[in-house]
């Protein structure tokens, strides 16, 4: 009985006082002249920014009209983020050779991470990286980049963005002992391209997931990205954010675009004999021009301390790129390598492939 | 209401008025079962709407619009609380605008101040504007569990004040 006394009184229509009402008026009168929105006349009114340096995209979707996204600047741990860039939170393991239950081989080569030392990560990207953190929150959906960097010399890029939706993204969307998307499952497609006007304008890349700093239902990711073709890094990306269904259809896709950056230099390095360009050397990459990319099966940097990072050695079974693109035909191919690890460019002695070495000066 | 906050989103002020307004009683409840008076609660709820309005874009799911705005509300209405306290003695505040109410805002206004302070809200929610537990725990940053408790506690409670009639 008293339950019922309960839903009757509590939920019963109420007159909202004057005071109310009134307050309320004021408040949209405020709004209105403050954001200077129109009144719609038909067609639906482009909203003006309320966020500083907004940009505007258009998301696309199916059998509804086309409405605006605005990009909004956000404030984000730098430092975390730029540790993320370079590897962070992403796992090494060994080398394994192994048979499913259906006889397909499956291989992984070793791969080796290295300590992020974020002093030195600061000191060589710093000047390149974003004033902000960027985000759109698309759907349910909310995309944020954190930070990028981009060098045009070795075409050559790293983006850590965050993905976040409640319930996640379909169990078993990520393999968190590799760091690695199951595409059968995460349905999100995320591609970068670059903004200027070039032939080819979409960037190859690899998705690693930062597992220590990533949860079911927020991915932060690391995209290392190559293109050829001589982009610039001061015109900026544009990213296709597509939701695809279970057949692979595109449910969604957005627009989006990224501010032009500086670009991380490159250091120039030749060969010996003919003194010609050989290869371009950055803190995220290497471009290596080569007769064919797949006669490469070692390169490595030695440094000035002593050490060294084997990039790739084929006879041992290690693999310590992010990404590797080829393009052009042989005998005239250029090698793209994203490290995985952040490399500093003025203590590299010497590059070394298949056994030719090059001196950095 | 999807639609709605689609075309308020993009934009267009009436979708965004229409989506408040759709709401506005329960705002209105809501903001009294923490105010002492209707001046504050008119304070909360236009502090409410101009948040969300600003953040209207970073609502990841229109189906819990509802809840969501609850829950800037209920912030809204813990920082006038607080500001009260340290500033104005509660016995000091003056009603300002005050109409007479009608008979059904005196028995709401009334059921609600019998109620214990501490789960006034959860009651209301649940009772008054049909909340699910796990919207309620959302609304009010609290545990699933702890708004269960919450509504075992309120029962009894208002069960003794009612038979005491």
């Amino acid at each position: 009985m008293e339950e019922q006394k309960l839903y009757e009184c509590l939920g019963q229509a109420l007159e909202v006082p004057d005071v109310v009402n009134q307050k309320l008026e004021q408040t949209y009168d405020k709004l209105t002249r403050r954001k200077g929105l129109e009144k719609p006349h038909g067609r639906p009114a482009v909203r003006t920014a309320l966020i500083a340096a907004a940009a505007i995209a258009v998301l696309c979707v199916t059998a509804t009209a086309a409405y605006y996204l605005v990009r909004q600047n956000v404030e984000v741990d730098m430092p975390q983020t730029v540790q993320g860039l370079v590897g962070q939170g992403q796992p090494s393991w060994e080398r394994m050779e192994v048979y499913d239950e259906a006889g397909h081989l499956i291989y992984w080569p070793r791969r080796d991470m290295a300590q992020v030392d974020e002093g030195q990560a600061q000191a060589l990207l710093g000047d390149c990286l974003p004033g902000s953190g960027y985000r759109w929150q698309i759907e349910d959906y909310s995309f944020t980049v954190e930070g990028y960097v981009l060098d045009e010399h070795t075409g050559t890029a790293k983006i850590y963005y965050v993905v976040e939706r409640p319930g996640g993204f379909g169990a078993d969307a990520v393999d968190w002992e590799r760091g690695f998307l199951n595409y059968a499952v995460y349905k999100l497609d995320i591609t970068f391209s670059a903004l200027s006007d070039v032939e080819t304008d979409w960037f190859g890349s690899h998705t690693f997931v930062d597992v220590s700093r990533s949860t079911e239902e927020k991915l932060c990711l690391v995209e290392s990205a190559a293109r050829d073709g001589g982009w610039r890094a001061e015109d900026g990306l544009h990213i296709d954010f597509t939701v695809r269904g279970e057949d692979g259809e595109a449910l969604l896709t957005a627009g989006l675009e990224l501010p032009g950056l500086k670009s991380l230099p490159a250091q120039s390095v030749s060969d010996p004999a003919s003194g010609a360009p050989v290869l371009e050397l950055s803190a995220i990459g290497l471009a290596l021009k080569c007769t064919d990319i797949d006669q490469v099966d070692n390169i490595t940097l030695d440094f000035a301390d002593g050490s060294r990072y084997v990039v790739q050695d084929s006879a041992s079974g290690l693999d310590n790129r992010d990404y590797a693109l080829g393009t052009g035909e042989s005998p005239d191919m250029v090698l793209q390598v994203v490290f995985n690890r952040l490399v500093d460019p003025s203590q590299v002695t010497a590059v070394t492939v298949d056994g030719q070495r090059y001196a950095v000066s | 209401m999807q639609a709605l906050i689609q075309r308020a989103v993009s934009g267009d002020s009436d979708a965004f008025v229409t989506l408040i307004e759709a709401q506005k009683v329960t705002l209105y409840k809501v903001a009294r079962s923490y105010l002492h008076n209707d001046a504050d609660a008119a304070d909360a709820i236009s502090e409410t709407v101009l948040a969300c309005f600003e953040k209207l874009n970073t609502l990841r799911q229109p189906q819990y619009f509802r809840t969501w705005l609850v829950r800037i509300l209920i912030h809204k209405c813990q920082d006038i609380l607080q500001e009260r306290r340290r500033s104005v003695p509660l016995e000091e505040l003056v009603q300002v605008g005050y109409t007479e109410p009608g008979h059904a805002r005196v028995e709401f206004l009334a059921l609600l101040d019998s109620l214990d302070e501490k789960y006034r809200t959860v009651l209301l929610l649940y009772y008054g504007e049909g909340f699910k537990v796990r919207e309620i725990a959302q609304a009010m940053d609290m545990k699933e569990e702890t708004v269960k408790t919450h509504l075992k506690r309120a029962r009894a409670g208002f069960k003794l004040a009612y038979e005491a009639e």
